[in-house]
């Protein structure tokens, strides 16, 4: 009885915890961000949000994220792989995420393609398989597709849209149990060491949710991250360590209602020859 | 010698123009009738300019009133090509108004398609050379059953049919329209032809058939369109008539149809027309009386089809305008209507009786950089007027003032008169517009001030109000257009709290901002996020509403053109509804209000099939996820999704 009581709790909370579906998105820097890095997606994990950041990349990338029990609860564990390889036709990725516990579990494969159109203007399209189980319901499979873009107005200015689920494939007979989602976003470069990101997302059952984040490197290895967002109202803030292949991300952020958590990802790069957001500019822009 | 720098510059100008963008008339229509702001899903305002493209300007010849009829073109840019044309000479061509360095670029380039040079020559009057002419075939249906259907209310099948023809030969014009509603029984629902001859000697237009007829500024002729306020802050404020229309758009009952010519002698100008119009009616057959006359223009059901034709109307009259002094335009002009049945007596101020008489004066006046035109009309009752002043200040700032005067008592059965109100009655109205040209960017503002003197349509009590328009654009980069645009009106309107009226502030806003860019010269991204918000003093409503949406045009080949848009919306209730003009195939208008939550998406391909002949085809989707069945009554869909396909078929040759 006590047991059964837990269950629907966590089963409540999962509810919840999914439907902010924005903070099931992977990438610690992503959510030191508040997630408002529409128009900065430009590690692996954009794969996951606004793929066609991934264009900008002209090299291999590896990125884990892990988050073993969020707000505590080991219940909520998700984990995500990420890859990319650059071709001269575009970009391919494929990644992968699992999500929840045994009575209720998630899990997707995405494949991504995303390609450099002009010079300043970037695609991405990814289509995800998803499969949702949950004890004594049974389980059912959907395919959706996710389109993103990404414009440079200038070498420090971008702006991003993309939209999710825009067929809107659902599970089960219910539908819009998977949501859709638009957004926008804008990013600028306001010197060599800091980036401003500001974007909106808006899901169809809930009000959009502003966002916006700072992204400042302190030293060479060091990059400090903050933001804050509207909805859900939290804030975050993240750190990440460079060194060599390997970057280790970690983010803190709060939640109306669950409290503060921590988050850790890893990103291997198989072309460590310079800071990230050099390297791109380097690629689009000094060819 | 400067006349050929100039022309070395039209050329250099020619090629970055066409690098620049590739916008097709069509998309210079579109984007034109998107910053009219219209909430009518009505199609005069396309054929208007789509005539006007048929029957171009010449810049050569055309005085300053006739420039003044291209609906978009301001004082302020006309001014600048007469101003051109007395320092260089004749244009060489249409394209040479690229080079007119104070006109606005987008109004250069569309003034391209609107304008010519070449000469009307007096031909014989039967010549066959010359003979063009185009075809329009559309057929629409919406994929989702409705309820009229389904319950078998409608006659007739679930498509829309539109067939257009226009025939041009000489000095000749014809054009015929067969036209069906869905649930409508018959193919040729509707029906309407016309023939015109144009610019034969004394003849400016002779025509028969179905026509319109526009006068000054509009109070007792003009076409059931107007371009209203809108971004424009000082252009679509006065009016310049076009005496006669020939009639190609579907709207079933206020056109005229008989016969009319327009001559000219010397600096006078005379229209004379007479119209026999069988028109949809519901007429009480007690007392024989007519209680109101429909426009809707469906004959789907039982009752719809009752009313189909059940009055006649009888209207003649005419217009006589003269050019004093090379600036002075006056005229004067004359219209009796007559119906087979009184009109019922609705109000007391309403029209009633058989007969009507209406008499009307106007006056445009250019001297310098200022233009002053009005009108006043008298319809036996009272007198209405608005008179304006377009001011140009600098070739970067112009102004507008107006006044308008609507008498409680006045009324108009075929005028619709700049205005707050639709219909030109009980209304008094001060408008204010400026447009700057500021090196930082566009700014159009205006603020317009209104008064209902009696009850009107929203207030059981005389009323009042006011609304600003405040839209900025600019370009933050090359090939990138930021539009910032701000309305808020303000309106006392009636609602019943514990059962007595009571007047109460009504507040509506709009905040949008819109950014447009072209990713490549063949492919334009325009992204969009508009806020409605919605208050009422008193009764405490305080609503919202907003969209966003990615919208994209690309032009994939030379031939093959595709648009489509993303739009995600939710308001609280109609209140706070959205809108969003939409492309769709050429000569529909979409505007649509989008009300509740959802999803409205949808994608067109135009495909140039020859030279001569052009496919096009049109999905579009609306999605409303917390509902389980759409609108109400015989439209209504027992789903949440409404669905609908278009298929065009353009000739032209």
């Amino acid at each position: 009885m006590k047991k059964k009581n837990i269950i629907l709790i966590l089963i409540f909370i999962l509810i919840l915890y999914f439907q902010s579906a924005a903070q099931v998105s992977p990438g610690a820097k992503q959510i030191a961000l508040s997630h408002s890095d529409a128009a900065q997606s430009n590690d692996v994990f954009a794969l996951f949000g606004n793929s066609a950041g991934l264009a900008q990349m002209n090299w291999r990338e590896v990125g884990i994220y892990y988050s073993p029990s969020p707000f505590g609860v080991k219940e909520l564990a998700n984990a995500y792989a990420a890859y990319i390889e650059p071709f001269s036709f575009g970009n391919i990725s494929v990644g992968y995420m699992q999500y929840g516990f045994e009575l209720y579990k998630e899990n997707k494969v995405a494949l991504s393609f995303s390609r450099n159109i002009d010079n300043n203007f970037f695609i991405g399209v990814t289509a995800l398989y998803q499969n949702l189980s949950i004890e004594r319901y049974g389980n059912d499979n959907a395919v959706t597709i996710n389109l993103g873009g990404l414009y440079y107005l200038s070498e420090d200015t971008r702006i991003a849209m993309y939209a999710q689920n825009l067929f809107r494939a659902t599970y089960g007979k219910e539908s819009d149990q998977i949501p859709f989602i638009m957004g926008f976003g804008a990013s600028h470069d306001f010197n060599s060491l800091i980036t401003f990101n500001a974007s909106v997302e808006k899901e169809i059952d809930f009000d959009p949710s502003f966002r916006f984040g700072v992204e400042y490197s302190l030293i060479e290895y060091v990059t400090l991250r903050t933001g804050f967002m509207s909805e859900p109202s939290s804030y975050s803030v993240g750190l990440g360590i460079h060194y060599s292949f390997v970057t280790l991300d970690y983010a803190f952020f709060s939640h109306p209602d669950l409290g503060l958590t921590h988050q850790a990802g890893i990103i291997i790069d198989f072309n460590p020859s310079s800071p990230r957001k050099e390297k791109i500019k380097n690629y689009l822009f000094n060819k | 010698m400067i006349r050929y720098i100039i022309l070395i510059f039209l050329f250099s100008i020619n090629l970055f123009a066409q690098s620049d963008s590739t916008l097709t008339t069509d998309q210079i229509i579109q984007d034109l009738l998107e910053e009219s702001s219209i909430d009518l899903e009505e199609d005069y305002l396309y054929d208007l300019l789509e005539e006007l493209q048929d029957n171009p300007i010449n810049i050569n010849t055309a005085d300053i009133n006739t420039l003044l009829t291209i609906p978009f073109l301001d004082l302020n840019s006309a001014q600048a090509i007469l101003d051109f044309r007395e320092r260089f000479g004749k244009f060489f061509h249409a394209r040479e108004i690229l080079a007119i360095e104070t006109l606005d670029p987008n109004i250069a380039r569309a003034l391209q398609f609107f304008t010519t040079t070449e000469e009307v020559i007096t031909k014989p009057l039967i010549d066959l050379s010359g003979l063009s002419g185009e075809f329009r075939s559309r057929f629409v249906r919406d994929l989702q059953d409705r309820q009229g259907f389904l319950n078998g209310n409608y006659a007739g099948d679930e498509f829309k049919s539109y067939q257009r023809a226009k025939i041009k030969f000489g000095n000749f014009n014809f054009a015929g329209l067969i036209e069906k509603d869905p649930g409508e029984s018959k193919f040729n629902d509707f029906t309407s032809f016309s023939v015109s001859l144009n610019d034969y000697s004394y003849i400016k237009k002779l025509t028969a058939g179905d026509y319109l007829i526009e006068f000054g500024q509009g109070l007792i002729y003009w076409g059931p369109y107007s371009f209203g306020k809108g971004a424009e802050a000082v252009r679509t404020v006065s009016r310049s008539a076009k005496s006669i229309r020939d009639y190609t758009s579907t709207d079933e009952n206020q056109f005229y149809r008989g016969a009319a010519g327009n001559f000219i002698y010397d600096n006078f100008d005379l229209t004379v027309f007479y119209s026999y119009n069988k028109r949809d009616a519901n007429v009480d057959t007690s007392t024989g009386e007519l209680t109101s006359l429909p426009i809707s223009g469906y004959h789907r059901t039982q009752g719809e089809r009752s009313r189909f034709h059940q009055s006649a109307e009888r209207a003649l009259g005419g217009i006589l305008s003269v050019d004093l002094f090379n600036s002075l335009r006056i005229g004067f002009a004359y219209q009796n209507l007559e119906y087979d049945h009184p009109i019922r007596q609705t109000g007391l101020f309403n029209p009633y009786g058989k007969s009507f008489n209406f008499y009307s004066a106007t006056y445009s006046f250019v001297y310098n950089n200022v233009r002053i035109s009005g009108e006043a009309a008298y319809n036996e009752v009272s007198v209405a007027s608005i008179n304006s002043i377009e001011w140009i200040l600098s070739n970067k700032l112009s102004f507008v003032t107006s006044i308008r005067n609507y008498p409680r008592n006045f009324y108009t059965f075929k005028g619709t008169g700049f205005g707050e109100g639709s219909n030109t009655s009980n209304e008094f109205g001060i408008y204010n517009g400026i447009k700057w040209r500021s090196n930082f960017g566009i700014i159009n503002f205006y603020f317009d001030q209104f008064k209902f003197p009696y009850e009107s349509f929203t207030s059981d009590y005389p009323s009042s109000g006011n609304e600003f328009l405040f839209d900025y654009q600019f370009r933050p980069a090359t090939r990138t257009l930021l539009n910032l645009r701000v309305k808020r009106e303000f309106k006392e309107v009636t609602q019943n709290i514990d059962g007595s009226p009571t007047s109460l502030d009504q507040y509506r806003t709009n905040v949008r901002i819109n950014y447009d860019y072209y990713v490549l010269r063949n492919l334009r991204m325009r992204s969009r996020i508009e806020y409605v918000f919605f208050d009422q003093s008193i009764v405490e409503t305080h609503e919202k509403g907003y969209l966003l949406f990615q919208d994209f045009r690309y032009d994939a080949l030379d031939q093959l053109r595709f648009y489509g848009r993303i739009v995600l919306f939710e308001t609280d209730s109609f209140n706070s509804r959205v809108y969003q003009f939409e492309n769709d195939v050429r000569g529909v208008l979409n505007n649509p209000a989008l009300i509740g939550k959802g999803i409205r998406w949808y994608l067109m391909i135009e495909y140039d099939l020859f030279d001569f002949a052009r496919i096009s085809a049109k999905y579009s989707e609306l999605y409303k996820p917390d509902e389980v069945l759409l609108s109400s009554g015989n439209s209504q869909i027992n789903n949440n999704l409404d669905n609908r396909l278009t298929f065009q078929l353009d000739i032209k040759f």
